[in-house]
């Protein structure tokens, strides 16, 4: 038997229409629910997790910076207390560049001439020397020319030497007008530490004796140290003969000023 | 009523545009703040994580220990020549530290130099040494200095064979008082040798000027004019309160008053 369907097809649109319906108002809320979810259960976890490293390492790095500023304030007072050991160690090693500049010019002294002088302002070594022959003073200068990490280059003068006919001469660096002798490096020896000794105690006998006066740049210039406060450069010792660069306050203060406390019974 | 005027189409349309809404709605209202404040604190824990380790934070705190150490260090090398070189003087308390200026400038450093200067591997000429007269007021700006300066107190005349000068020189650094010795002048042959230098002092006082102390106008009196060791203008001139107790002369208070300062009662 045929079976026929005779009603009409809009008897169904309506059945159609609510199941649309709420198919549409389950989908809606399905995807309040997932947002929901998805903030809940993941971006959430996400966030406290984040804030909680975030507070932790600005806690460490408050510390951190806390740290270093301590350590920043433990260098800092550091500072006075350095210069004046700076100051206190330059003083005595200041104490000490002159007799080793001299022991070591000793060293390049050729030791057949006599030394009979020796002055230096920092800058300049000034000698007052005596030999007998120009040999002598040839080889007396080229040793002194070889003390190239004590003098500077060209910088080594001679006068007071005598010329022909009562003239004398003076000169400066290498050469000069003294007629230096073939050879003369050969047999120039270093004369060691006891030259200035040896050659200060030959004692000139006879009236024979050429004295000249030498002149040396010195390479490396010995400087009186001079201290300075952290933080107060160009104040203290900044007046005429050291005298105080201020920073007092009032010498005789009219009013009652801070009382100094009573001296302990 | 309304259902049965619409079609399913309208529903589709109707159920789609209410979906997208609240997706719309859903990604607006909750999980869109909720990624600005994750990217908020992601932002904050990357400015932070730099300096915000651990391992940073351990550097940092044993580069304090460091610095401590080095602190500790730097002051045990002052505090070694402070004991060394230094008298032990401060002037934290003006009026004191007055006095003890006084003492160590009228009575101690004077003969200490000379007596230094006594060097029995040389000749040593006798030597007298210009120390300034110290000043008559506690609030003097000298009080505020961090270093104290004798620039040139005393001129050494000294004979002997070279290496008993240079010796003679560098023995200056053993001395119970920071002196700098100036240039020297060398004449002469040895082992008659005669170096000539002059030598300046220093002090580093433990602490600079505390409180001023306050005193009438004009009741300081001058320094005197500085002969050798030269006394100061004497306790005349003492501002009322600025006399120690320990110092008083005996017959009691100084003309002026009673002390203002803080007498013991």
């Amino acid at each position: 038997m045929l079976k026929i369907n005779l009603l009409p097809k809009s008897i169904y649109d309506k059945l159609k229409m609510r199941n649309a319906a709420i198919l549409f108002g389950c989908l809606a809320l399905l995807i309040l629910l997932a947002g929901l979810a998805y903030s809940h259960y993941v971006l959430a976890p996400s966030i406290r997790d984040m804030t909680a490293k975030a507070d932790e390492a600005e806690r460490i790095q408050q510390q951190v910076q806390l740290v270093r500023a301590q350590a920043k304030g433990v260098r800092d007072s550091i500072a006075p207390i350095q210069a004046k050991l700076d100051f206190i160690n330059a003083v005595l090693k200041y104490n000490v560049e002159y007799p080793k500049l001299y022991e070591e010019v000793a060293r390049w002294t050729y030791d057949r001439v006599v030394v009979n002088a020796m002055d230096c302002d920092g800058t300049t070594l000034t000698m007052g020397v005596r030999a007998r022959s120009l040999n002598d003073i040839g080889r007396y200068l080229l040793n002194i020319y070889r003390a190239t990490h004590l003098f500077a280059p060209n910088s080594i003068g001679i006068s007071g030497v005598p010329g022909y006919g009562g003239g004398t001469a003076s000169g400066t660096g290498t050469g000069g007008p003294i007629g230096l002798q073939a050879g003369g490096a050969a047999g120039t020896a270093l004369a060691g530490i006891e030259a200035i000794g040896q050659s200060l105690e030959r004692r000139p006998a006879e009236a024979s004796w050429i004295d000249f006066t030498v002149t040396c740049k010195l390479k490396n210039p010995i400087v009186a140290p001079q201290f300075v406060a952290p933080g107060a450069a160009g104040a203290e010792g900044a007046g005429p003969g050291g005298m105080p660069g201020g920073a007092a306050g009032p010498e005789t203060p009219a009013a009652p000023g801070p009382q100094v406390p009573g001296p302990p019974e | 009523m309304i259902l049965s005027k619409l079609k399913l189409l309208h529903i589709v349309i109707i159920g789609s545009v209410v979906c997208i809404g609240v997706g719309v709605g859903v990604y607006m209202m909750l999980i869109k703040p909720q990624k600005e404040l994750l990217a908020k604190e992601t932002a904050r824990y990357n400015a932070a994580i730099g300096e915000g380790t651990m391992q940073v934070l351990q550097a940092a705190q044993d580069d304090y220990v460091k610095a401590q150490n080095e602190r500790s260090r730097a002051v045990a090398a002052l505090d070694d020549q402070m004991r060394r070189r230094m008298p032990d003087m401060s002037f934290e308390r003006r009026d004191i530290g007055m006095m003890e200026l006084w003492r160590e400038q009228i009575n101690t450093l004077g003969p200490l130099l000379e007596g230094f200067a006594r060097d029995t591997n040389v000749d040593v000429l006798p030597t007298s040494m210009q120390i300034p007269a110290p000043p008559a007021s506690p609030n003097d700006a000298i009080f505020d200095k961090t270093l104290l300066e004798f620039p040139s107190v005393g001129q050494i005349v000294v004979h002997g064979d070279f290496k008993s000068l240079m010796a003679n020189v560098r023995r200056w650094n053993n001395c119970r008082r920071l002196v700098m010795v100036g240039p020297i002048r060398l004449a002469g042959t040895s082992p008659d040798l005669e170096a000539t230098y002059s030598i300046s002092c220093y002090i580093f006082p433990v602490a600079v000027g505390g409180p001023m102390i306050p005193m009438a106008v004009g009741g300081v009196a001058e320094p005197a004019a500085g002969g050798p060791m030269g006394m100061p203008g004497g306790p005349m001139g003492m501002p009322p309160g600025a006399m120690p107790p320990g110092a008083m002369p005996p017959g009691g208070m100084p003309p002026g008053g009673p002390p203002a300062g803080g007498a013991p009662q």
